[in-house]
């Protein structure tokens, strides 16, 4: 308790040092949070799509409504089919309409003659989505086919990628935050030389005057997580409204409280490692000089 | 108690600092260290705390070779070591009171027995009153008597002074070297590095004189009074310091005893675990640290 007394009283005597500090420690760990609800999100999207497997087929613009007809009660038909549902043209001036409200303009524009009307065929399972897609290309008037796992398979090359980027990025910025942790500690004990010199004369153990630095670090690492989660929640509510509307049904949203549980825990932890270890390494060069 | 053999200290490729000295300070006495600036009375007291390495030779220090001290246990060496500087060394950020506390809060000492401790030392230096001022706000003799206090909080069984006349004046000088002889006669050893005729010639204990690093004369005591003289009882019914030592007891703070206080003693060696010891008879005694400083 005498230690943390003293670390908080160095904290007190150096504002702008512990200033700087927590701002790095808390960008690193903003950084660090963000990346972990972008995975997080990614991951949970990713399910929703698998778990849903579908493809949707576009008609020529000129298609027989026969046609459209005909290929609905077929592949019904289809044992590893699940569902069927066919958006007619008036269907897709509807949905279209509803997109673009705000814009008259480009309502005026568009009629349902030049939308083509579509059908979505949901799968038992994600092995028949190639079977499905080889059926819907094969049946005529089909224009286009979108196979979801192009877009699975797109999405999770994303999600590679900024999981590396986010990555290097928090342990360029960790290695940056521990660095200038090192520092500021570093200056402080170089500022208390001759004070931990005489300590060391009258009797007192390296942990003595090792301690109030490590937990000064310590402290640096856990506010500096707080905060960088505090930054990243409020980011997040202000986000929520935008997300929800981006996402329409892919139920992301609200996040569970056991992931920011889990996310807040373990940041934190992180954090007092980070402190500790970079404190401990400043302090650790002048222990073996006195 | 210590035993200096052919102990010699060389920084690089310069002249030895101190040069194959070898003397033996037996428990309790008080010796002076005496010799020009430059001499190697300094260096000699920094390898009996460790702050320098031997280059050869050996220290021994209550039967444990110095050589051997492991350096996670040089703190423990050194609680059992007050010192005292030329320049004080008090640290500037805390107050007369801390200055004291921190020595007793550093070997763990409960928070009820520091502030017990801490206001006995005060009224043993006369510094009651100025018991919230830093140092800056001290004078030269007043900052060595908190100096002192300090080396005096855990009841070390020896006390190094390296010069700590050396910025006083004539009657701080003279107060400060009384007040080592009374501790003295208490039965803590007192290694007392001075160059100060006037204190030499005041206390007539054994000098050990440094010449270029090489102990050049070893001079016994002259005559002054190894035992408080007992005009004014300072620790009567107590046992003897010198005698309960020898008497492989462990002897009772003697600061306790300075305050006036019987302490039970104990034969439990462990310094840091060591009980606080029971204090009889508060009332009944007059504080022998009044006798102490009025004879100062």
């Amino acid at each position: 308790m005498n230690h943390f007394l003293t670390s908080l009283t160095n904290i007190r005597r150096s504002p702008y040092q512990t200033l700087a500090v927590l701002l790095l420690v808390s960008i690193t760990f903003f950084v660090g949070y963000v990346f972990s609800v972008f995975l997080f999100s990614a991951e949970k999207i990713l399910q929703y799509f698998e778990t849903k497997p579908q493809i949707t087929a576009f008609y020529k613009i000129n298609a027989d409504p026969a046609q459209v007809t005909q290929l609905e009660s077929t592949m019904k038909s289809k044992p590893y089919v699940s569902g069927v549902t066919v958006i007619s043209k008036e269907k897709a001036l509807q949905i279209y309409q509803e997109d673009n409200k705000q814009d008259p303009l480009l309502l005026e524009l568009v009629t349902a003659d030049i939308l083509p009307a579509s059908i979505e065929v949901s799968s038992r399972d994600v092995g028949s989505l190639p079977q499905i897609k080889k059926d819907l290309e094969s049946s005529p008037g089909i224009d286009e086919v979108v196979y979801q796992k192009d877009v699975i398979e797109q999405l999770q090359s994303w999600t590679h990628s900024i999981r590396a980027i986010g990555i290097g990025s928090v342990v360029l910025l960790g290695f940056t935050s521990m660095l200038l942790i090192v520092i500021v500690t570093g200056l402080k004990v170089v500022s208390r030389r001759r004070t931990i010199q005489i300590l060391r004369i009258i009797g007192a153990s390296k942990w003595y005057i090792r301690a109030p630095f490590i937990y000064e670090g310590m402290l640096y690492g856990l506010i500096g997580s707080l905060l960088g989660w505090g930054a990243t929640y409020l980011g997040l509510l202000y986000a929520t409204p935008w997300l929800k509307n981006f996402l329409g049904t892919v139920p992301l949203l609200p996040f569970p409280v056991e992931f920011l549980a889990v996310q807040v825990g373990i940041g934190s932890l992180v954090g007092i490692i980070l402190g500790a270890l970079a404190s401990s390494f400043a302090t650790q060069r002048m222990m073996r000089n006195n | 108690m210590i035993i200096f053999s052919e102990v010699t200290k060389q920084f690089g490729d310069n002249p030895p600092s101190v040069d194959r000295v070898s003397f033996t300070v037996e428990e309790g006495e008080f010796i002076f260290l005496t010799g020009h600036s430059g001499s190697g009375k300094t260096t000699l007291l920094k390898l009996l705390t460790k702050e320098y390495v031997l280059s050869s030779g050996e220290i021994e220090f209550d039967g444990q070779k110095l050589s051997k001290l492991k350096s996670g246990k040089v703190h423990h060496h050194r609680r059992k070591i007050g010192v005292v500087y030329q320049d004080y060394r008090l640290l500037p950020e805390l107050n007369v009171w801390e200055n004291i506390a921190v020595a007793l809060q550093i070997i763990g000492k409960p928070q009820a027995e520091i502030e017990e401790r801490v206001t006995d030392l005060l009224e043993l230096v006369k510094l009651t009153d100025k018991a919230y001022f830093f140092p800056a706000e001290l004078s030269g003799g007043e900052s060595q008597r908190v100096g002192i206090a300090r080396a005096l909080a855990t009841a070390p069984n020896v006390i190094l002074a390296d010069e700590p006349t050396g910025n006083l004046d004539p009657d701080n000088t003279l107060m400060i070297a009384r007040l080592f002889s009374k501790i003295n006669e208490l039965g803590t050893t007192i290694l007392f590095a001075t160059h100060d005729l006037s204190v030499l010639d005041h206390l007539g204990h054994r000098r050990l004189k440094l010449e270029k690093g090489q102990l050049i004369e070893d001079k016994p005591a002259t005559g002054a009074p190894k035992e408080p003289s007992r005009e004014k009882p300072i620790l009567d019914e107590e046992p003897e310091p010198r005698k309960a030592r020898k008497a492989g007891l462990k002897l009772p703070s003697f600061h306790f005893s300075l305050f006036g206080r019987r302490a039970q003693p104990t034969t439990d060696s462990s310094a840091e675990s060591a009980p606080v010891p029971v204090m009889t008879n508060k009332t009944t005694h007059q504080p022998p640290v009044d006798i102490i400083i009025e004879e100062l």
